[in-house]
């Protein structure tokens, strides 16, 4: 343990370290774009103030000696001072920023409880002190954090997330949450979203005209990107034509000539596929450190591997989620059918190594166990509930699917396999009689039996822990609906006791 | 020659009182942070205790020749409120948690008080109660595992011996209810 706090330590450095160079890396990749857009700027508010004049005098000062200097001089101050400012809206609005694009709204402890409580517990656990809570009020199920130090840390998760995991699940995907968020994670990836969205702006509002002009027809489209993109590609020969008498008559105004020429090119294509490199680069382990941390802190890493299979197989459908803010969520949030450039650049690692990885911690996990959640998640995308679900929990999410062929028998098989203990027995974590109990139950206490394993039966106990019991303990069947609903917090725990033979038809 | 030696005796000495101002620092600081940690705990047991009054008036509307249970649970409430240091609080909790388990298998014999709602949300605020002490106790143990550590290994044992760095008390649950967790890394890359 001591040697996980240092290693904490040093991550929290680490990742200060690389939010400084990110900003100056950033800079100096905004700068020629800030420049381009600058010297637009000086020529479009000479032209917008109708004087023809100036803008005459504009092109005869660039072609003199003297005035060309001056004319660079105020493009390179318009530059600093643009990239100044912002540099400071983006450490001044950044999280405000990523919260306003995925939609977020902030919640109270009285409208949501049960999150409320997680973090709340999580918090104490951790240390930390709580952060600030929304919800995306969709389907999908996602969760990130964002802010820039852990004192002013934003935690989102997403309606469906609630709906769909249960409460030691939703604790795995929290504490993921947290512990990016004192390690600083959520600044780096913040910082990171913000800068990735501004370097594709230029590119995000070309492609958004074009598919606009699409979607009215495509002849439209079609016809603008010719009658744009033919004399570019005709100026080309031209421009390269003209390199070699530029060169051959001053070296200087020869690179400026290519350099102009090359700009719009790197302003549309080269930043942003700069910024993604960047981002490629600066977040490589962190889901898996994060992910360990989030397993030391709830102390239960088959919550957090459930919760990934099962946000794996429900997927991220409906949530508005641009490219630059994928890397913040929990699990890639990005469709499969979304942009092949934004693809490439996914910064999550692959879902499956990430849920091997944690199912290894601690007892590890059973692959039936991840088989189930991946089905209970798609089987959510299938039938997910009301986008404006009651509370998560709420039996009525269960009813208000669609489809009832898949709701009844769930129901009954969960009346069938609560049972009430006959005589005291012991817990245990692990399927292993060897393995140090978890806890004790007294006689009559009711359990609920979710698979067998061996010599041993896996069981929900009434105050919601799973944990393991003797197949030989005593215990006589118990019938009664009341108790499925009591014993039952959570939809997705019906779905967990679902009969095997259901899984192959 | 002379004055280099005195100059060079003169700078290992600077150095070695900055480097014992540094460990005395952290040692400070590490302690402090196991004292943040128990008063978290300490507020939660506090939180806990005050409920206990309410939940005993309840029962007792319901069972009240259960004289026995209510005194114990009273009993181990008391020493709660009343529990020094970390040892003391963590073996009345522990008491208070077993006193509470019989409260609460007594009532199983009242169906009326289980359908209470009143009890239920004694019963359920308990149950958070609880989820947090055990979590404030996590995050207590953590910090206690650091600051021992750190006193007892060389050459900060030197200082903590010195300027009376006492070890700290960890809080023992009776059962350990939530398992621990080995982090391991395979390649993953």
């Amino acid at each position: 343990m001591t040697q996980q706090r240092v290693l904490i330590w040093d991550r929290i450095d680490a990742n200060r370290r690389s939010s400084r160079l990110l900003v100056l890396a950033f800079a100096a990749v905004l700068l020629p774009v800030v420049a381009y857009l600058a010297m637009y700027l000086m020529v479009w508010v000479a032209m917008a103030l109708g004087l023809i004049a100036v803008g005459f005098g504009l092109a005869d000062a660039v072609s003199g000696d003297s005035g060309f200097a001056v004319f660079a001089a105020v493009d390179a101050a318009l530059s600093v001072l643009i990239l100044l400012a912002v540099a400071y809206l983006l450490f001044r609005f950044a999280s405000a920023i990523v919260l306003r694009l995925a939609g977020a709204r902030p919640v109270t402890q009285a409208e949501e409880p049960d999150l409320w409580r997680t973090v709340e517990n999580l918090c104490i656990g951790a240390g930390l002190r709580q952060p600030r809570l929304y919800v995306v009020e969709s389907g999908a199920a996602n969760a990130f954090a964002t802010g820039l130090d852990p004192a002013r840390a934003s935690l989102v998760v997403t309606r469906g997330l609630m709906d769909l995991l249960d409460r030691r699940e939703l604790e795995g995907v929290v504490a993921h949450e947290l512990a990016q968020i004192a390690n600083y994670d959520t600044r780096l990836g913040t910082l990171l979203a913000v800068g990735v969205a501004l370097l594709r702006l230029p590119l995000g509002i070309v492609i958004a005209i074009f598919r606009f002009l699409f979607r009215i027809h495509w002849a439209v489209g079609w016809g603008l990107l010719l009658y744009l993109g033919l004399p570019m590609l005709a100026t080309i020969p031209f421009g390269l034509s003209l390199v070699d008498d530029m060169f051959a008559e001053d070296t200087l105004l020869g690179v400026l000539f290519v350099f102009s020429m090359l700009l719009p090119f790197y302003v549309f294509l080269g930043a942003p596929a700069i910024a993604y490199l960047l981002r490629t680069a600066v977040l490589r382990q962190h889901e898996y450190l994060a992910d360990a941390d989030a397993a030391l802190l709830t102390r239960y890493p088959e919550g957090l591997a459930r919760a990934l299979a099962k946000m794996g197989g429900a997927g991220s459908e409906g949530l508005r989620v641009g490219a630059a803010t994928a890397h913040l969520y929990v699990v890639d949030p990005l469709p499969s059918d979304s942009m092949l450039w934004d693809r490439i650049f996914s910064a999550q690692p692959p879902l499956d190594q990430r849920i091997a990885a944690v199912a290894a911690m601690g007892g590890g996990v059973p692959p039936s166990v991840i088989r189930e959640a991946e089905e209970a998640g798609a089987r959510f995308r299938s039938a997910p509930p009301p986008a404006v679900a009651a509370p998560a929990g709420a039996p009525a999410a269960t009813n208000g699917r669609p489809d009832p062929v898949e709701a009844t028998p769930t129901r009954t098989a969960a009346a069938a396999t609560t049972f009430r203990l006959t005589g005291a027995s012991t817990l245990y974590g692990t399927p292993d009689a060897a393995s140090p109990p978890v806890g004790q139950l007294a006689s009559g206490s009711l359990i609920t039996v979710l698979e067998g394993a061996g010599d041993f039966l896996r069981v929900l106990t009434s105050d919601d822990r799973f944990a393991y019991l003797r197949r030989m303990a005593s215990m006589e069947a118990v019938e009664q609906p009341a108790v499925a609903e009591s014993a039952f917090t959570d939809p997705e725990v019906e779905v967990l006791v679902e009969p095997d033979d259901r899984r192959g038809g | 020659m002379v004055p280099i030696i005195i100059a060079v005796v003169i700078g290992v000495i600077v150095l070695i009182a900055f480097v014992m101002v540094g460990i005395y620092n952290g040692l400070v600081r590490s302690r402090n942070r196991v004292g943040e940690a128990w008063s978290g705990i300490d507020v939660q047991l506090r939180r806990r205790a005050s409920l206990i009054p309410n939940l005993v008036e309840t029962v007792k509307g319901y069972a009240e020749h259960e004289r026995e249970t209510f005194e114990e649970v009273t009993r181990a409430r008391s020493m709660v409120e009343q529990a020094g240091s970390a040892g003391e609080a963590a073996g009345a909790n522990n008491m208070l948690t077993q006193a509470l388990r019989h409260l609460f298998a007594v009532a199983e014999n009242y169906p009326e008080l289980k359908a209470s709602t009143n009890f239920m949300d004694l019963q359920k605020e308990l149950s958070d109660v609880e989820e947090k002490i055990a979590f404030s106790r996590q995050f207590y143990n953590q910090n206690v595992l650091d600051y021992n550590n750190r006193i007892q290994t060389v050459p900060n044992s030197m200082i903590a011996r010195n300027f009376g760095f006492k070890e700290a008390e960890f809080f023992e649950a009776e059962e350990e209810g939530r398992a621990e967790v080995k982090v391991e890394f395979g390649s993953q890359d």
